[in-house]
């Protein structure tokens, strides 16, 4: 009997002392949930077409096997630009009236989630992931999101790099007729050459109409090259300070560098942007060689139709980005991670079940694939296990996609991926510098070349807007507006 | 085994039941008892079937509901598209004609293309941004403009959202050119898809993809339609690219102002877009799954289009054949009989075409189909919980029991026990311990106090049992000795005249014997059987004789005896005064007074008995008899003629008694006759007949010396015909009587079994309404319209009168049918069943064969097209009669309104608008469905002749009436004065009390009325 009540004793101590352990331990959280009761976590990304699709069916995967078993049902929304998402985060947080109810997950880029961490809505992930768990992911990928106190509020999901694209058909029939090789797309100098003489080529083609040479070239995000360019000329726009004040730090020999490589050919005609995305233009024959992050590359098209009437078939090839000449290699990393906004232990555990079954090694290769982002995880950023997952795909992918993530896994293994400190107003700041470099040089091609049409001269009335006069002016009105865009 | 038994048996047969095993026995009874009353009263009352009906339902609403959400969800698309096309080709005709141009240019300018497309993508877009739809299109026949060798293409724009919830977005980011002119996209800064192609490629139509645009275009071509509406076309689900998800399309044609078709345009639906916007969170993991099917062919069965929940996928979809093959009940099927997972399904039909479109043998069809066993699980779980209840009861109640029992039987025990010991040693006064129960205490207490008082009065009793002449005396038998020792009271009672007066004798059992049968004259306690069985019945004390005395009264005597070892001690009572008493109970017991018949309780008695020998009955009737006119005679005579009244007919009743009957006065004026053991009916009804037509001659003398005639009405039932129960006959003959006596009274008819039941089934309303929809229990009543001028009737008002004792009101009925989504059932029949008696009427020449027919129809329903189709083929020839009465403020549903408008033009009908003048958007109605007449509502014309204000609304509103060429008629027209009022100040026509009411057989309007009519008009 003595034993009996010994053994009682010892089992109940032992009950109760792992189901302690059960408190710190994170796996068995899966306790939160209930199959029967099952809880909704919805997603806000800005994913749209190809890769709106593909995430919507691995949300749809989820709440069918792993959902479905423990008890999450995943509702994803498409707020169709980060800009947008952000906002509307923002006001469903504040409860603006009309706003709707925050998400569970949102897409983020560190200024948002920064903003939003600031108002105490953001809930640290630390409490739902184990170290061991985090070495797994690139260590970059890791520390974006993790801020000045220790904690964890940015996720990796899916991240993206930038590489260049031609049109190999067209580039193939220009280099054969003219002097230009591959080598020649390996610095920004050698782009704007290369445009430059591509727009003589093609305007020779029709002797008989004047000034209609073809822009070369174009760059889906102008933020990105001005920040990559400063980065790889050796300095930054801003210092900021222990407060998280910033200061403009820009130097002029560096902008002249950035604008003589963008707004000089651009407002030449050697440069364009004329849709929404480069690949649209590249669609249409305006351009064919272009700058765009690798989940745009998808888009690239497979065949060129000229007027809405006469279409041909093209192939393309995809190469590193290139950087200015003799500088240091940079390569953006963007791609917005994960944030959870805070709510209850259960909605943000379900959430974070998500995250970690969405970058799964096999997984997160499979949206890569089709969506052209990169695998967060070290072990799946190897082509090898790319390819072999794409083989094994229902669809595969054209080796269009193949290419592009094998460069931009180059470009990662060269560890020289960058992406801006955030700061209090850094979106702003990102917007300003873009949108300052791309509509100047919008605007005054469009006004330059409309005299141009009228019957002035081409040279003297370019040579107006490239001079160093005119540099100076841009510059002042670039730098003033900066310090008004951070106070 | 057997030993046991039998040992056991013995044992209860000489100890007589154990205390506990009776109080067991009885509480086990009684929840046996309790249980099988609680199972009779579900499943004999039908509760167990009535919540599988209803978990069925519920089903079948769901999916109902689901697919009212789909219809209208769709059909709002299709009238946005609608409009769209319409705004297209209006702006299309504008611009060509500007330029002289038509719409066969643009097999021949692709600028003239380019510019259409530009011009009207503004349209398209906000199709998309304000309808919620995942694609729109345009796509122009520009014939073989864009075509090059056998590839055929043909200019268009196809843009695509992939998320339409998502619509709070500034500019056009989240679109998707996957077709069309890229300058359009770049103005429109809309991106180009992956697979876009400046032109729509139509070169491989070998998978139907582009079915949606030929077939379109085909149908146009073939139809001259005024009204382009009914040629747009849904087809399933497919895509325009190899890499874009399936959508499913509606495609409406562009026509020119010449009828040239020339283009499509149209909306696309993607599978998820259906989905999420109904389905997504309820049906996860469901046993409940929902299918969009299509039957393209009009052979009843369904193609799956798409498809929610996980169910579908289990259930493996090849096979299954979605008709209507299988029913189970009602509306459920089974469409997956073959497969091992029993499921049920339901088909709603979505109504997307209306009847004049070409299309309209295409069906749609919102699918649901549940696992029994989740869709049932409610009906399930209630059986298991009735088993576990039940068995948990009887448990509960076995150990109650027990408990219960231990704690009495135990101290009664010890009494026992205490008590034998002490007889064994004879002369102790026992005492017992306290038990804590208070009745089992107070026992122990009196049997101590009776132990002493019996000491104390034993040796009295005796002496003063002799002292007192209390008709009582004692006498000792020793068998032993065979003498009899007789007390001195019993010489005394009995008149023993040849024993001494005044002492106690012994005389031998012989002679004693002799004593006894000198007045035992019944030989009832013979000296042999009274004593001979002593052993074995110890103590008798039921034994008593009558017997006459000297002076010939009648005498009772009761015998009691008790064995006490070798004597029988003997107790004589003279019982004469208590069995006197209790014949004259017994007999106002169970007679009546006023009449000797017998009483209710007496005769209930007797029928008892009766019926427990059904053998002896053979064929018998109850008859039900009730006076007529008791109540008057007994107001005007007063009560004590009411008595010589009923007397009167108990006297006639009575002779029931001659032929064997038994007769009874149940109360007041109700009299009951059981008459038994004859051969056919026909006997009894000769006896009846005799009977009545005696009664029919007899009277009564009233007061102020009038013959009262004796009346009494009377019904019959049937032993065994119509029940085998008393009470069942006696309420059969009652409900024969009740029936009889509020037609004519003093007559006597039989019990009617059908006219029984229709009176007494009472059912819920739900149930009522169902049985009424089910069996079309509805007639319609006609209220005459008639002519303000002439008097004459133009046509009737057909107002729905549900057949029904439970819901008589129409209004009640339209309650219950909208609570229980019924409505639909409700307009079916106002249109089946109101057109059928209206023709009937006609045929019967009550109803002359011009009449306009007012219909009431419910604004928020319409009748399916299989319906429309049937009343056209049936109705025909009296369709342009029917004038439609549309309820104002009930037209929220614009789609079934318009589709109702176009009805009615086709059949070349009226409309009128009922209840005018009361709603807040009279006039706005008034133009936007042009009626043909409006109905003042009858709360403006009630009181008019005494309210000038009333009389200015009347004014207003004829003349509002006028100006658009409409009717004007007053409703509710209930005095002269009203009528007079109205018809100056003149309306067309009239209806209301004053005319006529409602009736079921209309008859020709009085000819005062008439007279009335036209003397007001001046005639």
């Amino acid at each position: 009997m003595k034993k009996f009540k010994a053994t009682c004793l010892g089992l109940s101590l032992l009950l109760a002392a792992s189901s302690l352990c059960g408190c710190s331990e994170k796996e068995s959280s899966d306790q939160l949930l209930d199959p029967k009761n099952p809880v909704t976590v919805t997603v806000w990304h800005y994913y749209n077409g190809v890769q709106q699709t593909t995430f919507d069916e691995m949300v749809n995967d989820f709440n069918d096997t792993v959902g479905h078993k423990k008890g999450v049902v995943v509702e994803a929304y498409s707020k169709s630009s980060i800009n947008e998402l952000a906002d509307s985060v923002i006001a469903s947080v504040n409860k603006e009236s009309g706003a709707e109810t925050p998400p569970s997950i949102f897409a983020a880029y560190a200024e948002t989630t920064y903003k939003l961490d600031k108002m105490g809505a953001i809930a640290d992930l630390n409490q739902y992931i184990t170290d061991k768990e985090k070495d797994e992911y690139i260590k970059e990928y890791i520390n974006e999101g993790i801020f000045s106190d220790g904690s964890m509020k940015i996720f990796p999901t899916a991240k993206s790099t930038e590489v260049m694209m031609i049109n190999k058909t067209d580039w193939d029939k220009f280099s054969s007729a003219e002097n230009v090789s591959e080598s020649d797309l390996s610095t920004m100098e050698g782009i704007a050459e290369t445009a430059e003489k591509y727009y003589e080529y093609t305007d020779a083609l029709t002797p008989d109409i004047p000034n209609d040479g073809k822009a070369f070239f174009g760059r889906d995000s102008v933020a990105n090259y001005m920040y990559i360019g400063a980065k790889q000329l050796g300095c930054e726009y801003f210092e900021i300070d222990k407060d998280g004040n910033a200061s403009v730090t820009i130097k002029k020999d560096v902008l002249k560098k950035l604008w003589e490589n963008y707004y000089v050919p651009y407002v030449k005609g050697y440069y364009t942007a004329q849709s929404r995305y480069r690949s649209d233009d590249a669609k249409i024959g305006s351009l064919i060689a272009l700058i765009c992050s690798t989940s745009g590359a998808a888009y690239f098209p497979s065949e060129v139709t000229i007027d809405n009437d006469y279409t041909y078939p093209i192939e393309n090839k995809v190469f590193e980005v290139p950087c200015f000449a003799d500088s240091e290699k940079y390569y953006v990393q963007q791609g917005a991670g994960m944030s959870v906004i805070k709510s209850d232990k259960k909605t943000e555990y379900a959430s974070m079940l998500f995250l970690k079954w969405f970058t799964e090694e096999e997984r997160n290769i499979e949206f890569s694939i089709s969506s052209g982002y990169l695998p967060v995880k070290e072990s799946a950023n190897d082509y090898n296990k790319v390819s072999e997952v794409n083989s094994k795909l229902e669809a595969p992918m054209d080796d269009t996609m193949l290419n592009t993530i094998k460069t931009a896994i180059g470009e990662i293994d060269s560890k020289s991926l960058y992406t801006s400190t955030p700061f209090d107003k850094s979106t702003e700041a990102r917007d300003y510098i873009g949108n300052t470099m791309q509509n100047t040089a919008a605007d005054d091609y469009a006004a330059a070349w409309k005299r141009i049409s009228a019957g002035e001269d081409r040279d003297s009335v370019l040579n107006e807007y490239v001079s160093d006069e005119a540099f100076d002016k841009w510059y002042e009105s670039f730098i003033d507006g900066l310090e008004k865009t951070i106070s | 085994m057997n030993k046991c038994k039998t040992r056991s048996v013995r044992k209860i047969h000489i100890k007589g039941r154990p205390f506990f095993v009776k109080l067991f026995m009885a509480m086990f009874i009684i929840t046996i008892l309790q249980l099988f009353i609680f199972l009779s009263v579900l499943l004999f009352g039908g509760e167990f079937s009535y919540i599988k009906r209803y978990a069925y339902n519920a089903f079948v609403e769901k999916n109902a509901n689901r697919k009212s959400y789909i219809e209208n969800m769709l059909t709002q698309k299709m009238t946005a598209a609608n409009n769209s096309a319409a705004e297209i080709a209006e702006l299309v005709d504008g611009m060509l004609s500007e330029r002289s141009l038509n719409v066969g240019d643009m097999r021949s300018s692709k600028e003239l293309n380019t510019e259409v497309l530009s011009e009207t993508s503004d349209i398209l877009l906000s199709l998309l941004r304000q309808n919620q739809v995942n694609d729109v299109y345009m796509i122009i026949d520009s014939g073989e403009l864009y075509s090059s060798g056998v590839q055929k293409k043909l200019s268009g724009i196809y843009i695509r959202d992939i998320d339409p919830r998502e619509n709070n977005i500034s500019n056009n980011e989240d679109l998707l050119m996957e077709m069309g002119n890229s300058n359009i996209a770049s103005e429109l800064g809309i991106v180009l898809d992956y697979e876009w192609a400046a032109q729509l490629d139509v070169t491989d139509n070998s998978s139907g993809s582009f079915d949606f645009y030929f077939n379109t275009l085909k149908t146009a071509e073939g139809h001259s339609m005024d009204n382009v509406y009914e040629l747009g076309y849904w087809s399933g689900f497919t895509r325009i690219s190899r890499s874009a998800d399936a959508s499913m399309k509606y495609t409406v044609p562009l026509i020119a102002k010449d009828g040239t078709v020339y283009g499509v345009i149209g909306i696309g639906v993607t599978e998820k877009l259906i989905q999420d916007t109904m389905l997504a969170k309820e049906t996860f993991g469901s046993d409940v799954c929902y299918i969009l099917g299509a039957d393209y062919e009009n052979n009843g069965e369904y193609e799956v289009q798409m498809y929610s929940g996980s169910l579908f996928a289990r259930l493996g979809r090849d096979d299954l054949k979605i008709n209507k093959e299988h029913r189970v009940e009602g509306e459920i099927y089974d469409f997956n009989h073959q497969g091992d997972l029993k499921t049920i399904g339901n088909i709603q039909r979505i109504n997307l075409y209306n009847s004049a479109s070409p299309f309209k043998a295409q069906k749609w069809a919102l699918i649901s189909i549940g696992e029994e066993s989740g869709v049932m699980a409610i009906y399930n779980e209630l059986v298991v919980m009735f088993v576990y209840s039940s068995i948990i009861s009887i448990a509960v109640c076995l150990i109650g029991a027990v408990i219960v029992n231990r704690r009495m039987t135990v101290p009664v025990e010890k009494m026992i026990k205490v008590l034998n010991k002490s007889s064994a040693e004879s002369g102790d006064i026992v005492s017992f311990e306290p038990s804590r129960i208070n009745e089992i205490d107070t026992l122990g207490q009196a049997i101590t106090k009776l132990q002493i008082n019996v000491r104390a009065s034993a040796s009295r009793v005796s002496k003063i049992i002799g002292m007192v002449d209390m008709g009582i005396g004692v006498f000792m038998y020793d068998y032993s000795k065979s003498r009899v020792y007789v007390g001195e009271s019993l010489v005394k009672l009995l008149n023993f005249s040849e024993l001494p007066f005044g002492e106690d004798v012994t005389i031998s059992f012989e002679k004693f014997s002799e004593y006894l049968r000198a007045i035992d004259t019944e030989n009832k306690v013979c000296s042999n059987s009274i004593f001979s069985d002593i052993e074995e019945r110890p103590v008798k004390t039921d034994i008593e004789l009558m017997y006459k005395n000297a002076s010939g009264d009648e005498k009772w005597l009761k015998f009691s005896l008790t064995l006490e070892s070798m004597n029988v001690l003997g107790l004589v009572q003279d019982i004469t005064a208590s069995v006197n008493e209790k014949r004259r109970i017994e007999f106002e017991r169970d007679y009546d007074i006023t009449t000797g018949l017998l009483n209710r309780r007496a005769y209930l008695n007797i029928l008892d008995e009766l019926f427990s020998k059904p053998d002896k009955l053979k064929t018998a009737a109850i008859i039900m008899t009730d006076l007529d006119n008791l109540k008057y005679v007994n107001d005007t005579y007063g009560h004590d003629f009411g008595d010589d009244y009923i007397r009167g007919a108990a006297n006639i009743l009575n002779e029931f008694s001659d032929y064997g009957g038994i007769v009874s006065r149940l109360s007041g004026d109700e009299f009951n006759v059981f008459l038994y053991g004859f051969d056919t009916k026909d006997e009894i009804r000769d006896i009846i007949e005799k009977i009545r037509r005696k009664m029919m001659r007899s009277y009564c003398l009233l007061a102020d010396g009038t013959k009262y005639k004796i009346r009494a009405s009377g019904g019959i039932s049937w032993y065994p015909d119509n029940s085998k129960s008393y009470d069942m006959l006696m309420k059969y003959a009652d409900f024969a009587m009740y029936t009889i006596k509020h037609t004519t009274k003093g007559s006597i008819a039989e019990f009617d079994e059908n006219e029984y039941k229709k009176d007494s089934i009472l059912m819920t309303g739900v149930e009522e309404m169902n049985r009424i929809i089910d069996e079309e229990r509805v007639r319609f009543a006609y209220q005459a319209i008639v002519s303000a001028k002439s008097g004459e009737v133009i046509g009737y008002e057909l107002l729905m009168r549900p057949q029904s004792e439970i819901l008589k009101s129409p209004l009640d009925l339209i309650r219950i049918a909208k609570s229980s989504s019924k409505l639909y059932e409700i307009e079916r029949l106002t249109w089946l069943k109101g057109l059928e008696g209206f023709s009937e009427q006609i045929k019967k020449g009550n109803i002359a064969p011009d009449s306009k027919a007012f219909v009431n129809s419910l604004a928020s329903c319409i009748v399916d097209y299989e319906n429309t189709e049937f009343i056209e083929r049936e109705y025909g020839a009296i369709l342009s009669n029917i004038m439609m009465e549309m309820l104002e403020g009930e037209t929220e549903n614009e789609v079934y309104t318009s589709q109702k408008l176009e009805t009615i033009e086709r059949w070349k009908a009226g409309i009128a608008l009922d209840d005018f003048g009361t709603g807040y958007n009279s006039e706005y109605l008034f133009m936007k469905l042009s009626p043909d007449l409006i109905k003042i509502d009858r709360s403006i014309i009630s009181g008019c002749d005494k309210d000038q204000g009333k009389v200015n609304i009347i004014n207003n509103l004829i003349r509002m009436a006028k100006n658009k060429n409409a009717a004007v008629l007053a409703e509710g027209v209930e005095t002269s004065g009203e009528l007079k009022r109205v018809i100056e100040c003149g309306v067309d026509y009239i209806q209301g009390y004053y005319i006529t009411r409602p009736v079921f057989e209309p008859q020709p309007i009085k000819t005062e009325i008439i007279e009335d009519i036209l003397s007001i008009n001046g005639k």
